[in-house]
């Protein structure tokens, strides 16, 4: 038939064609971007690898940050008072304390025998903790008194030290210092609130407690009312 | 690299193997969808569609031959217009009247280029068009064009009936615009 020669016919030009004809538009390109981004949550392997990395790295920087940012505990000395002579047996607050040279406080317990006269006997000193005072004077022990001498008990505590933190003027913190207006010598039968032409600025910049001086507007009252 | 290989790396998920295959068969697949589709960029995405089902469909699919893996990807291509133009009820409207059937000329269509032959096939209705493509290039019968296009054997061969003298219109007037340059 005449019609299946002529089909075959078109079935063979269209199949043998593979160039793109004048006239139509094909975005190779931009089609391939489209289909690799829908094929690459199929195609993607071991994805929750990154997950894990990610969670055992915050798990490490956490640790990391937790350990350098707790603060560690004082560490306390313990406290043993020694004296060479029987001390008496009440314990009487010092009256004086003297600072030593480390910074800390030397504290004189004098001991009173009940009876028997005051005396004081130089002990040997060891350092403490300013803050175990209490503790060093209740663990003081008192042996039976031979001479009823009161001894005084030299304890010095050395003060933790004290970081001295730089003092840094508002000058120096690179800002321009503002300049900071005052009223100059009022004239006579002037008040101090009319005085607000003379504003002269300072010599020199304004500490950050002094504030700007206010403006006072006055009003003057005519006496032909 | 052979199309069985090609194919085998595709499976794997290689990107490089699916990209080569895109580039091997973009075109070819594009001009396939563009006969069907009535815009380049509607046969543009049905070509990407139909490209996204090859990837997917790998898994499922055996290789015996070069010629029944480019058949299998073509029919996917075709079934993906197929449903694209049933889905926007464009065959619905087609009317089931006989036609006088006008036989195309094989000197005609000897005389003109692929290139020509397709840009008339373009121009034909949607409903001539489809018919035209499926007993024509495809090779369908009738029974299976109906159960395709959701229409009846009547309406499909009254269809390629009007599609085939329409054709012949379109290419005598394609011809004479080739003799006509031909002799100047």
């Amino acid at each position: 038939m005449p019609e299946e020669r002529s089909d075959k016919l078109i079935r063979e030009k269209i199949e043998g064609l593979d160039t793109l004809p004048a006239g139509f538009r094909l975005q190779s390109n931009e089609d391939w971007l489209a289909i690799e981004q829908k094929l690459r949550p199929a195609s993607r392997k071991g994805f929750g690898w990154w997950y894990a990395a990610a969670a055992v790295l915050l798990i490490v920087a956490s640790t990391f940050l937790w350990n350098n940012t707790t603060l560690q505990p004082p560490v306390l000395q313990r406290v043993t008072v020694k004296q060479s002579k029987v001390p008496a047996k009440q314990v009487v607050p010092a009256t004086n304390s003297e600072k030593t040279a480390a910074g800390g406080t030397s504290l004189k317990i004098v001991l009173k025998n009940t009876g028997g006269p005051a005396a004081t006997n130089e002990l040997p000193v060891i350092d403490t903790p300013s803050h175990n005072m209490a503790a060093i004077e209740e663990s003081v022990t008192t042996a039976p008194a031979l001479n009823n001498t009161p001894s005084i008990i030299t304890v010095t505590s050395q003060a933790p030290i004290k970081k001295r933190l730089k003092i840094i003027h508002v000058n120096e913190l690179g800002n321009e210092p503002e300049i900071i207006y005052t009223r100059g010598p009022l004239k006579k039968n002037q008040l101090a609130e009319d005085n607000n032409d003379d504003l002269q600025p300072l010599q020199g910049p304004r500490s950050w407690w002094q504030t700007k001086p206010k403006t006072v507007t006055t009003v003057t009252l005519s006496d032909n009312n | 690299m052979e199309l069985s290989q090609l194919l085998k790396e595709c499976r794997k998920h290689s990107v490089t193997a699916q990209k080569y295959l895109y580039d091997r068969y973009a075109v070819p697949f594009f001009l396939v969808c563009r006969r069907y589709m009535r815009t380049d960029e509607q046969a543009e995405e049905m070509m990407m569609n139909g490209f996204l089902k090859i990837f997917n469909g790998l898994l499922q699919f055996e290789y015996k031959n070069e010629a029944a893996a480019t058949g299998w990807m073509k029919k996917i291509m075709v079934n993906e217009c197929l449903q694209e133009l049933r889905k926007k009820n464009s065959f619905l409207t087609i009317a089931e009247e006989e036609a006088k059937e006008i036989p195309v000329e094989e000197e005609i269509i000897s005389s003109l280029t692929a290139e020509e032959i397709f840009c008339v096939i373009t121009r034909l209705p949607v409903g001539y068009r489809t018919v035209f493509n499926l007993y024509v290039i495809e090779g369908m019968n009738h029974r299976e064009i109906a159960e395709a296009m959701g229409i009846t054997e009547g309406t499909s061969k009254s269809q390629l009936s009007k599609a085939r003298t329409l054709l012949q219109q379109l290419l005598i007037q394609t011809n004479e615009n080739y003799a006509g340059r031909k002799i100047r």
